[in-house]
């Protein structure tokens, strides 16, 4: 569903990513793994609609969405849920969860969602009325998730959702990920991660960006054992 | 409050409301004069006219510096820079002299307390506690209300909502605009008056307003905007007329020095 | 080069001399003399300009057909300005550096004149001010004089109408922070014991205010039976109209300074029964309505305010000094005449000068606003 070709993306003069093409299928996660500053951000930035790419082109079913502003891309059911979690500090839990479903007009089917997202996560359900700024990391991740969830995605641009959790809830993070992903087979998951371990557990495919380019790619079991990714990802010196 | 309001979300400070806030008396004056002593089809006029020049003034005078990725003060240099321009349109069309302004209610009183408030001052007090109550329940419920403070507390996560994110700016310099020159309008059928020089100080004033009562917030300005009003009133009676001036600026001076974030406020964080 | 620069030089010699050859030949009966006009002929006070230069304009109009002033034809030199005491200041210098120049008519503030008067002291030059009405101004220089009613006299006219008509015994007093506007108030305060009335009152209010309800509110709290607004037609309007809409029916006396359309179109139906005080007979007197009936047939047009009366009485007032004195060289002379002037026949009022040689006069015309406009106040309606 998703096809990125030959994509170029700059800051000014800065190139960030030099001409990457990759795929997601419907139904799969893909897992995009590098190091800070390898371009997994500004892939997915480029994506969603933030930044414009220089060169190449995005489609997605078929159609060409680069160049499109962020809300006309997030019109396509492509939700990007950001780095660093980004929930409205000063709004409630509900509020952010029905920020999330801003494009969907069916007051009823943003009810049902938020009843699927409550499900889910029952913890954001004790905090609905709480202000999303006062709730601790793994509580705001939560969040981000359940409202990128509202927005009905099609496509899931995930953002270091591991980012600064403790060990625990990293893996419950990426457990709920995967239930999403088993729940509906119909979604494509675009995950950029550090925590390549977690990651290539729930994966179905993976890459393995640096300095602006794709340097390997396999399935999530052919990136487990290669001894690159092994070395750089998964601080492993002995193969398991 | 007006100023709040788009301070809150751009982090910039409007000056052109003071003169969007004359334009509002003007353009009621002369609705005033074409269709009759009508308040309520004055005021439909200004929201209106006036609303569309907030949008003007987001399109060609502050769009073009976000879009170049400008430093948000220069929207103070650009926004001042209209509301000179417009107080100058506002000259050239209609003088720059004092026009009164005809009398819009009867001429009642009543005594509530020992003080007397006559109807003009009723009406136009209940239009103005309705017009704040309404921004806020629409900033706190409406769609476009919770959008605005999406954009208000981190823009690019409210792109990536879906929310078209110039379309809330554009609207929100046209309700803030729209406010601004209803209450040039409340302020022509309070006072009895309207002049091209009368926006500079209120300008100003709102500016303490929002500052005062702590800026991002509706209701701090709405605050503000009261304690300027008694302070001026209080200082001038019991000091004199002639200091007011100076009273409420060392009030604001005092207030910033006490609570930096004003009274409402909390401190502004710095966006990443 | 050099012969080239040399021809012009003396063709312009030559010039020049046949061209003063031909105007000593034209002024064959007697030398032209010439009256200096420092007026605000454009900016803020342009009216009042027009006025001090039409009235003068009449007035020596008037004089020539009769011959002149001691048989010389008389010329206005007409400089502008702006209303700025720095502008008066050059022109009182460009008047006293001229040939032939007597007297001058203007400028038209106190400030103004102020600056213009030590210039024109020097050059031996009279100074008469259509519009300034300080007192201290001719008393403190011996060519100085003003024809507008100093505020000693004028400052008579709120009480006495307070007294003899309203028979009030409280009055609030309301005043622009200017030096205008305080000595005014002060000028009333001394002497509103004379009309048996006591001020429960007195506030102020900045030029520029436009919001006037707290001070309203407060002098009213002292239950005043009128109120005197000692305030420029803007803030004056609106000082009448916030009180109305408070909905007070005090009396309300208004300065001259109030007696302009501005005020009308401002205070708009609340301006309706304001008093003020005008120093002329009010356009609907008979007297006026005449002697505006001459203007225009003289003079061609029917504008005869305030400032034209003025002038033309000053122009008039010189003639009549100079022609008593018998010369234009003895100026201490002429400024005594004028000084001791009284019972004069100016061309609406006589003219008379007390002891400080200011203008003198106990008669003032009450005019109250009715249906949109001044209009002559019969005392006892």
């Amino acid at each position: 569903m998703l096809d990125i070709r030959d994509l170029h993306v700059g800051y000014g003069s800065i190139k960030a990513v030099e001409g990457i093409s990759l795929k997601v299928a419907a139904g799969e996660i893909v897992v995009l793994l590098g190091s800070n500053g390898a371009g997994k951000s500004t892939t997915l930035k480029t994506v969603s609609g933030l930044l414009t790419p220089s060169r190449g082109e995005i489609w997605f079913q078929d159609e060409r969405i680069d160049g499109l502003p962020p809300h006309r891309v997030t019109g396509r059911h492509i939700i990007h849920c950001p780095e660093g979690r980004r929930v409205f500090p000063e709004m409630t839990v509900t509020e952010n969860l029905e920020m999330g479903a801003y494009v969907e007009r069916r007051r009823s089917v943003v009810k049902e969602r938020m009843a699927l997202v409550f499900d889910l996560f029952p913890r954001l359900k004790e905090r609905a009325s709480q202000p999303a700024g006062t709730m601790s990391g793994g509580e705001q991740q939560m969040l981000a998730l359940g409202r990128a969830l509202m927005g009905g995605p099609r496509l899931l641009l995930l953002d270091e959702p591991s980012l600064g959790l403790a060990p625990a809830l990293v893996e419950s993070i990426f457990a709920s990920i995967g239930d999403i992903s088993t729940a509906d087979k119909t979604m494509g998951i675009l995950l950029a991660e550090q925590n390549a371990a977690e990651a290539l557990e729930i994966g179905d495919r993976g890459y393995v960006m640096e300095t602006g380019r794709l340097t390997i790619s396999g399935t999530a079991e052919e990136l487990r054992r290669d001894e690159t990714v092994q070395r750089a990802y998964l601080g492993a010196a002995v193969a398991g | 409050m007006g100023f709040s309001l788009v301070f809150s979300v751009l982090r910039i400070i409007n000056f052109s409301y003071g003169s969007i806030f004359m334009l509002g008396a003007f353009v009621g004056l002369t609705v005033l004069g074409l269709v009759g002593k009508s308040f309520l089809a004055a005021f439909l006029a200004v929201v209106v006219v006036l609303g569309f020049v907030g949008v003007l003034v987001e399109r060609l005078v502050v769009r073009p510096l976000r879009e170049k990725g400008a430093p948000p003060f220069l929207a103070l240099v650009s926004t001042l820079g209209a509301s000179i321009f417009l107080q100058a349109a506002a000259e050239v069309i209609w003088g720059a002299e004092v026009r009164g302004y005809p009398i819009l209610f009867p001429q009642q009183f009543y005594t509530v307390a020992g003080a007397r408030i006559s109807f003009t001052e009723v009406v136009t007090l209940l239009f103005a506690i309705g017009l704040m109550v309404g921004l806020q329940a629409y900033v706190k419920w409406g769609k476009m209300g919770k959008a605005m403070r999406a954009v208000a507390q981190d823009t690019q996560a409210a792109a990536l909502m879906g929310v078209n994110v110039n379309q809330v700016i554009t609207f929100v310099f046209a309700v803030g605009s729209a406010m601004g020159a209803a209450g040039g309008l409340l302020t022509g059928t309070y006072y009895g008056y309207a002049q091209p020089a009368m926006g500079f100080m209120v300008g100003l004033k709102g500016f303490i307003a929002a500052i005062v009562g702590g800026m991002g917030s509706v209701a701090g300005a709405g605050l503000g905007g009261f304690l300027i009003g008694m302070t001026e009133a209080l200082g001038g009676a019991y000091i004199s007329f002639d200091y007011k001036e100076v009273i409420l600026f060392s009030v604001l001076l005092l207030v910033l020095l006490i609570r930096p974030s004003g009274i409402l406020g909390h401190s502004i964080r710095e966006k990443v | 080069m050099r012969s080239s620069t040399g021809k012009i030089i003396a063709m312009a010699l030559i010039a020049v001399f046949a061209f003063s050859l031909v105007l000593s030949g034209c002024a064959k009966p007697k030398e032209e003399v010439i009256l200096g006009l420092i007026a605000p002929l454009t900016g803020s006070k342009a009216d009042q300009g027009r006025q001090f230069k039409e009235g003068a304009e009449a007035a020596v109009k008037v004089i020539n057909e009769e011959g002149g002033i001691l048989g010389h034809p008389v010329r206005l030199e007409i400089i502008d300005d702006e209303g700025r005491p720095e502008n008066a200041a050059n022109a009182a210098s460009r008047l006293a550096a001229m040939d032939g120049v007597i007297a001058v008519v203007g400028p038209s503030s106190t400030a103004s004149v102020s600056a213009a008067a030590p210039i024109l002291q020097d050059a031996g030059l009279i100074l008469w001010s259509p519009a300034a009405s300080t007192g201290s101004l001719v008393t403190e220089n011996q060519l100085v004089y003003i024809i507008a009613n100093p505020i000693s006299v004028y400052a008579k006219y709120m009480p006495a109408y307070a007294q003899e008509t309203l028979g009030a015994t409280k009055v609030a007093i309301i005043n622009v922070s200017d030096d205008w506007g305080r000595n005014v108030t002060n000028a009333q305060l001394e002497i509103l014991d004379d009309y048996g009335l006591e001020a429960v009152e007195v506030t102020s209010y900045t030029q520029g205010d436009r919001e006037f309800r707290s001070q309203i509110t407060a002098m009213m709290a002292e239950n005043p039976d009128v109120l005197f607004l000692n305030c420029h037609y803007t803030e004056g309007a609106l000082i009448t109209k916030q009180t109305r809409d408070l909905g007070y029916d005090v009396p309300i006396l208004v300065q001259a300074t109030c007696v302009y359309p501005q005020f009308l179109e401002i205070a708009g139906e609340q301006g309706e029964g304001v008093v003020s005080f005008d120093s002329y007979p009010p356009s609907d007197s008979a007297i006026r309505q005449e002697k505006t009936a001459w203007w225009k047939e003289t003079f061609g047009y029917a504008d005869f305010e305030t400032y034209h009366i003025n002038s033309y009485d000053i122009v008039m007032m010189y003639k009549y000094a100079f022609e008593e004195v018998g010369n234009f060289d003895d100026v201490e002379a002429v400024a005594e005449v004028i000084g001791n002037i009284s019972g004069f026949q100016g061309i609406l009022v006589e003219r008379t000068h007390d002891e400080n040689r200011l203008p003198a006069s106990d008669v003032f015309y009450p005019i109250v606003v009715r249906d949109g406009a001044w209009v002559s106040l019969e005392t006892g309606q």
